[in-house]
């Protein structure tokens, strides 16, 4: 199995660091576009909305982020100490009606639960892990 | 992020370069609400060179979309293809703006509107 980590502090200028760490192990194992995007959006949602909400002081936090890939499957997982936040608690948002009557918000958690094949969260020792996971080959319907 | 701005008849058209996401949808929407806000009443999206949207990059597009009918302009997008293609399916934004297959396509109709 293929692995990687990286530690990034709770800043959002991390993000561009974040994304080129995901290219760069998207290239050295030749991921498919559809996988890829996956997980740059799925990153990008998670780590945008916790260093954003999830941090109630001012001081520098660290964030563990994990891929590790498998024959048929690509792993992630987000290790933080910020506030117990599980995202698959959230409501589904409203994804009806034209551009005036649709809310702003509510999209980001929908991208990872809908783009992932498996998301898992859990409250372990004060910290938030998030899991989730993408074939690397879409399951026949 | 790259952006580009032009004009053809009265029809402005921005093509943004990369990604929209949480980095760059605030640039990539104060361009578009701006160009509105100067009076564009036309305005043709080309997300052709765009390779994926996360959702930061829809709230961008759906407040512009919301200023474009609040100034009575119209608003369109092309080059909605691949990756950007299966996240407007996901989010159901496919069907909540007008989306032509080419940008020729795009500012004809907008012409015509």
């Amino acid at each position: 199995m293929e692995q990687a980590e990286m530690r990034i502090a709770n800043e959002l200028v991390e993000l561009e660091n974040v994304r080129l760490w995901i290219e760069g192990f998207g290239a050295a194992h030749a991921l498919s576009p559809r996988v890829l995007t996956s997980l740059l959006v799925s990153f990008d949602e998670v780590l945008n909305n916790l260093i954003s909400y999830g941090y109630s002081d001012q001081r520098q936090h660290e964030i563990c982020l994990r891929l590790a890939l498998s024959d048929d499957v690509v792993s992630a997982e987000i290790e933080d100490d910020g506030a117990p936040f599980d995202p698959l608690e959230a409501p589904p948002p409203s994804l009806g009606g034209g551009v005036s009557e649709r809310p702003v918000g509510g999209l980001g958690i929908h991208f990872l639960r809908t783009l992932n094949d498996e998301v898992e969260y859990r409250r372990q020792e004060n910290k938030n892990r998030l899991r989730f996971k993408k074939r690397l080959v879409d399951a026949p319907r | 992020m790259e952006i580009l701005i032009g004009e053809s008849d009265g029809v402005s058209t921005i093509a943004p370069k990369g990604r929209i996401d949480s980095i760059t949808a605030k640039e990539f929407g104060d361009k578009v609400c701006a160009l509105i806000r100067s009076g564009a009443k036309r305005v043709v999206i080309d997300l052709a060179n765009i390779a994926y949207i996360s959702s930061a990059g829809f709230r961008a597009l759906l407040i512009a979309g919301k200023l474009a009918e609040e100034t009575e302009g119209k608003l369109a997008l092309c080059g909605v293809v691949g990756e950007v293609q299966r996240l407007f399916d996901i989010s159901a934004f496919a069907t909540a703006f007008n989306i032509f297959p080419s940008r020729e396509e795009c500012i004809a109709k907008m012409r015509a509107a």
